[in-house]
């Protein structure tokens, strides 16, 4: 017998997630019922109900997103990563991108790069991120989110909910010219 | 004899003069734990003041510490202490990495003191106990990589060489003295050239002892392993990752999915590397496309840094293109081991791009930096490229420079970004060809032999923040406000401090970080927030004096300070805390002797408290304050329309300064209204006849 079918569905289901988790991936209720597994879907819920009350597996949490709800363990992947990560799974790039520089503006607080959402996980081609910022800079929910260009010539982004312009322009200044070396 | 714990036990001393080698023992000099520590007590000692850099009196010692060769995280720095031509002649420090420094402790050697000067060009070979002093007349000349290619070609492929090139040969007051191809320490090359010195070539076989048992060592490096984070000890990956609750895209933890060693073969790729996975550790950082952008990520062979250096800071590169021009197509190198060879490109690259990023933007980087590295030139923190740039954009040069001289440099080449210009720069200024290789004399020299204008002095595009000394910011009030500033005051030369900038740069949320502050310095009040300062608090004397004394105490030790102190930690379970308290483990474990945290960090506090004392007597005055501790203009006039304090800006205000200088003083048992120190602040570190020979020379404050 292979060692996974020797434990509990609630732990084969469990190990699934975090091990998903682990490399960004979320798992569906639908891929519960896919193989290796074979769970009806009443049955994977019923279970992952029966988790939620079991102190083994806190760390299996639900994050919904526009299309969908998703599974992930915040013990291999952290909260901050799951909100992004639902957007980058949805290809909401617009609520993606305002998002990120609201959390950057907020949290750090910081400018975010431009250049920033061509790499992992966002990977925007140039051509649909340019796109995205014009999406942000023509909605009327995402007034808040502002575009500086540095003496360098390099983009960043803040909200102004959170950064005063001058400090944010202040942080661009700091970042691409006076901390360059 | 009791066998040394940590140390080795011997001290070598070179007299070129009388071509005399002698051994001395280190517990003569182990109050002052090695390395920075040893070579302030030697030049305190024996150079008398008033000796200037090139006079054979001047020594230059070259220091090691008892973590040196432990395999200790980080532990191969060499400290190398002399008076600094470029900055009037006071004491001052230059540190390379690579694997000279545990090789030396190999051969079993806590320092060398080379005193004197050789009637003709020599190199030193030292192999175990058998120490020569060999003739370098076919070496002298040579530039750096074959110079030490022909030491290695007589010493064997194992030996570690420390070598000058033609600058330092020639006395240039801005030449390096290096190692491992790119391994540099800046300011002390033309010392090694005024005593006829060419190279140390150093092999060894024997071992380093500790007070520990070898499992604690390695019990206590998993720890250390488990805290560690990636260059800079920044502790956040550059872009979101699943493991992480926060990123920053300034961290120097690089890797991601899809990001290679790319001309690796196969290539390699960097990967998530979590911070549990200790086999990817030295795959965190990608410093090629760190410092060059992503243009490098293709070109990047592998990462290469220090001996028993986990984290692997300098990219090797290979660009073929670099072969047209003369040089070899294989560069290593990092941070402004690469910035300021990329600068001296005024004008930009061949393909009109300026700054980094393009592909002419990297060959001309690579051209630069092999030439810089083989002349053996430096750089005073990029401070020369500010210099070159400044005199060419205003006409100086046109000015200063005899028309024959001139008409004979191919302006047409630097305007057109030709990476040819360069030959021509580096041999002009190694050479000490005509006016224009007054460049290398030092930015304070130069600047007052060409007249530049007051705003060099006063406007933060030339970033020269201390201008009687001549050197540059390094990390200064744009990094923790007046931490940083306090921090580029105390030393005689850029500061060589990350203490600071490590912790800010960290990539964690303000907030975490002033909780960590909170912890280490008293009040989160340490910390401000960037373009957000507030005035001057004694939580931010804590945090600067916390950052110089565990800066000194590195390069004492040694351990490397691109990393070191671990204040922060990946890990979210411990509050991103680090551990304050590993460099104190370490140092009871390796030599034996048991100290605390606070007992460390005393000891250090006594060696930097005698640079201080140093440069009190080089001086001539106890006025470090106004003499000394000098801030140029524009730290305090940029923004003119903005106050300072107000957010916004990393504008300081002036009278505050002043504040954060006695509250700095005080921390340091430092006399409050002079900056010197006093009798009852020698006295308690244990350095009475300090004090006594101050105040025989009338140099003891009131
Ligand atoms: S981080 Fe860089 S400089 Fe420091 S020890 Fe490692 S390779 Fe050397």
């Amino acid at each position: 017998m292979a060692k996974d079918q020797a434990l509990t569905p609630k732990a084969r289901i469990a190990q699934r997630i975090r091990s998903q988790s682990t490399h960004g991936q979320f798992v569906t209720v639908k891929e519960l019922t896919e193989a290796p597994f074979t769970f009806t879907e009443e049955a994977a819920l019923a279970n992952l109900e029966a988790m939620a009350a079991d102190e083994k597996y806190m760390d299996i949490q639900w994050i919904s997103g526009q299309k969908a709800k998703y599974l992930y363990s915040n013990q291999t992947m952290t909260d901050n990563y799951a909100r992004l990560h639902v957007h980058v799974k949805e290809q909401n790039l617009v609520a993606m991108v305002a998002e990120a520089v609201r959390h950057d503006s907020s949290v750090y607080p910081r400018v975010t790069s431009v250049k920033a959402f061509r790499y992992s996980p966002y990977n925007l081609e140039q051509e649909l991120l340019d796109d995205v910022l014009k999406k942000i800079q023509e909605s009327d929910e995402f007034q808040d989110i502002q575009v500086i260009t540095a003496s360098t010539g390099a983009k960043y982004l803040y909200s102004n909910q959170f950064l005063e312009p001058r400090r944010a322009n202040a942080l661009v200044e700091l970042r691409e010219v006076v901390d360059d070396e | 004899m009791a066998t040394s714990k940590g140390w080795s036990g011997k001290i070598l001393r070179v007299n070129l003069t009388t071509e005399t080698i002698t051994t001395e023992d280190t517990a003569k000099y182990t109050d002052f734990i090695g390395g920075m520590g040893f070579g302030y007590k030697v030049m305190w000692d024996e150079v008398p003041e008033g000796t200037k850099s090139y006079d054979p009196e001047n020594k230059i010692i070259f220091g090691v510490g008892p973590f040196t060769g432990t395999g200790i995280p980080c532990s191969s720095r060499t400290n190398i202490t002399s008076l600094m031509p470029t900055h009037n002649h006071l004491i001052g420090d230059s540190h390379m990495g690579g694997h000279f420094a545990a090789e030396l402790k190999y051969a079993g050697w806590d320092s060398i003191i080379v005193e004197g000067k050789a009637s003709s060009p020599v190199w030193l070979r030292i192999e175990n106990d058998s120490v020569t002093i060999e003739d370098a007349s076919r070496i002298w000349g040579q530039g750096t990589v074959q110079s030490t290619a022909d030491v290695c070609s007589i010493m064997g492929a194992e030996a570690h060489v420390a070598a000058i090139g033609p600058a330092g040969e020639n006395m240039v007051n801005q030449a390096i003295i290096i190692t491992g191809g790119s391994h540099s320490a800046g300011g002390h090359g033309g010392v090694m050239g005024s005593k006829n010195l060419k190279a140390i070539g150093v092999k060894g076989t024997l071992p380093v002892y500790m007070g520990g048992t070898k499992e604690a060592l390695i019990d206590l490096d998993r720890h250390a392993m488990s805290i560690i984070g990636s260059n800079n000890q920044h502790v956040v990956p550059s872009t979101p990752m699943p493991w992480a609750e926060y990123h920053h895209n300034r961290s120097r933890w690089t890797a991601r999915p899809g990001l290679f060693w790319g001309n690796a073969n196969p290539p390699v790729e960097t990967g998530e590397c979590p911070p549990e996975d200790m086999n990817s550790v030295g795959l965190r950082c990608q410093k090629g496309v760190f410092d060059h952008g992503d243009i490098a990520e293709d070109y990047t062979t592998r990462m290469g840094g220090c001996q028993s250096c986990p984290i692997r800071c300098h990219s090797q590169l290979e660009v073929p293109e670099a072969e047209e021009y003369g040089v070899s197509r294989f560069a290593a190198n990092t941070c402004v081991g690469w910035s300021f060879p990329r600068s001296i490109m005024l004008k930009g690259y061949k393909d009109g791009s300026t700054g980094r990023g393009t592909k002419e933007a990297l060959i001309a980087t690579v051209v630069s930096s092999n030439l810089a590295d083989d002349w053996g030139l430096w750089c005073n923190y990029n401070q020369i490229s500010r210099d070159f740039r400044y005199a060419y954009d205003n006409g100086i040069l046109e000015k200063v420079l005899p028309a024959e001289e001139y008409n004979s440099i191919p302006w047409d080449l630097l305007e057109a970004g030709d990476p040819n210009f360069l030959h021509e720069f580096y041999r002009r200024v190694s050479t000490k060809e005509g006016e224009f290789s007054h460049l290398g004399d030092g930015s304070f020299s130069v600047s007052k032999r060409w007249n530049f204008g007051d705003d060099y002095y006063s406007a933060a595009t030339w970033r020269l923040f201390n201008p009687v000394l001549g050197f540059p910011q390094h990390h200064s009030s744009e990094t923790a406000g007046q931490v940083g500033a306090l921090i580029n005051l105390m030393f005689n030369r850029d500061a060589q401090c990350h203490s600071h900038v490590n912790f800010t740069g960290s990539g964690l949320p303000i907030e975490v970080q002033k909780e960590i502050a909170g912890e280490i310095w008293g009040s989160p009040d340490a910390l401000d927030a960037p373009a957000d300062y507030t005035r001057m608090n004694p939580y931010k004397a804590n945090f600067a004096k916390y950052s110089i004394v565990r800066n000194v105490l590195h390069d004492s030790l040694t351990l490397c300070n691109w990393m070191w102190p671990l204040q922060v930690s990946p890990h979210k379970e411990r509050n991103y805390l680090g551990d304050t308290a590993l460099e104190a483990k370490f140092f009871s474990l390796i030599t034996g002797i048991e100290k605390t945290e606070a007992e460390l960090d005393l000891d250090a506090e006594r060696i930097f408290t005698l640079h201080r004392a140093l440069t009190v007597k080089q001086m001539g005055t106890t006025d470090m304050r106004n003499k000394h501790d000098v801030i140029a203009d524009y730290v305090f006039d940029r923004d003119p329309d903005v106050e300072p304090f107000t957010s916004g800006t990393i504008k300081m205000e002036r009278e505050d300064m002043e504040v954060a200088k006695t509250m700095f003083y005080e921390a340091m048992g430092w006399d409050a209204d002079t900056g010197a120190p006093t009798r009852a602040c020698l006295e308690r570190l244990g350095m009475g006849y300090v004090a006594d020979e101050l105040e025989a020379k009338g140099l003891l404050p009131a």
